[in-house]
């Protein structure tokens, strides 16, 4: 929800200033800030680590937010505003000589460029979702999420040293706890 | 059979991500920085190259992210770049910056710096971008690229360390289903 609710505003922002000269030049870091702000905005309700992965899958989730509604947002309002503009440059092109597909034109072509902007809006917000886990993830020893913890490690399982005799590990504990620890792997 | 306590591996104990796996996540970082520059850079030259179709798509792809008002960006070969100076700066200085990271820091580390410096590496490009809109400073082309150079290399320094985090968790993971599965198969 964070994503979508993101994106929404990212649009919003983008289609305000798109409009507005000079403004335009800052929408390369919007869907940055998207990513940003999806990884504060889920840290915030959530008191969980945020580690890079997770910054990584909000960002990139608040990404194709933007980018389904830029596709249904923007891409029509871009239509309705640009075609004739767009539909001069292409005549432009085909007069030049460049071999531009015949059925790349009008919505065709607004939809494929919505399509592209969302890939690229996806890349963008996904490198903001890392920023975002840097910055607000909680972090702990071993850096960015590096499953730093305050918790005192647990005691080895019982079967541990040939078994019997050895007491049972506190209920809570375990090996497959946030850390990520390895099971005598030698890792 | 149990294993032996000195084959025993806290989850909590540090661990040290293998430097080899650093290397790569970097360079898939580095990679992808320099290859999305050179899609900027390669718009104009493929127009000017007569790859007229080639560089429509990217111009218009771009278009998503940029502006691309021609009178504020840098020109190559009689074509304006696929985004405006200061996109470019941005862009920029973070692929030269995550090209030289390994220079100034320990691919294995993962801290990142405060995010105040974040902050404070975003204020010029700011200050440009309002003093310019406002009317206060015209700013140029050289300010634009600068101040947005100086925030894409900042941006560098956190990007890498989670690539290189992201690369370390895979590895972790992979080993945990290996041991699973070892530990499954020694128990049937």
């Amino acid at each position: 929800m964070a994503g979508l609710a993101v994106g929404a505003v990212i649009i919003l922002l983008g289609l305000v200033g798109s409009f507005i000269p000079g403004v335009g030049c800052c929408n390369c870091l919007l869907p940055i800030a998207a990513g940003v702000l999806a990884v504060y905005l889920y840290n915030k309700n959530s008191h969980a680590t945020v580690d890079p992965k997770d910054g990584a899958m909000l960002g990139a989730i608040a990404g194709v937010a933007c980018g389904l509604l830029n596709l249904i947002i923007g891409t029509p309002l871009s239509y309705f505003v640009n075609s004739a503009v767009m539909t001069a440059q292409f005549a432009q092109l085909r007069d030049q000589g460049v071999n531009l597909p015949e059925s790349l034109t009008g919505f065709a072509l607004f939809f494929v460029m919505g399509i592209i902007g969302a890939i690229i809006f996806t890349i963008l917000s996904t490198i903001g979702g890392l920023i975002g886990a840097a910055i607000f993830g909680k972090k702990g020893t071993g850096g960015v999420g590096g499953g730093g913890s305050t918790m005192p490690p647990p005691p080895p399982p019982a079967n541990y040293g040939g078994g019997g005799g050895g007491t049972q590990p506190p209920a809570g504990g375990g090996y497959s706890g946030g850390g990520g620890g390895t099971y005598g792997t030698g890792s | 059979m149990p294993a032996s306590p000195a084959d025993y591996v806290s989850p909590f104990a540090p661990r040290e991500f293998s430097a080899r796996g650093a290397w790569a996540a970097w360079a898939c970082v580095a990679a992808a920085a320099l290859a999305w520059l050179g899609l900027i850079a390669g718009a104009p030259l493929l127009s000017s190259g007569g790859h007229e179709a080639t560089a429509f798509v990217i111009y218009q792809g771009l278009k998503t992210v940029c502006h691309q008002m021609p009178e504020r960006a840098f020109w190559v070969a009689g074509h304006p770049l696929g985004v405006c100076a200061r996109c470019f700066g941005i862009y920029a200085g973070f692929a030269v910056a995550v090209s030289l990271y390994p220079l100034s820091r320990r691919l294995q580390r993962t801290g990142t710096p405060r995010r105040e410096w974040l902050i404070l590496a975003l204020l010029p490009t700011a200050f440009d971008f309002t003093l310019g809109i406002t009317g206060v400073w015209a700013n140029t082309h050289s300010s634009r690229f600068l101040t947005g150079a100086w925030l894409g290399a900042w941006a560098a320094f956190y990007v890498v360390p989670g690539a290189v985090e992201i690369a370390r968790q895979g590895r972790d993971g992979r080993a945990r289903s290996r041991a699973a599965l070892n530990k499954s198969e020694l128990t049937t």
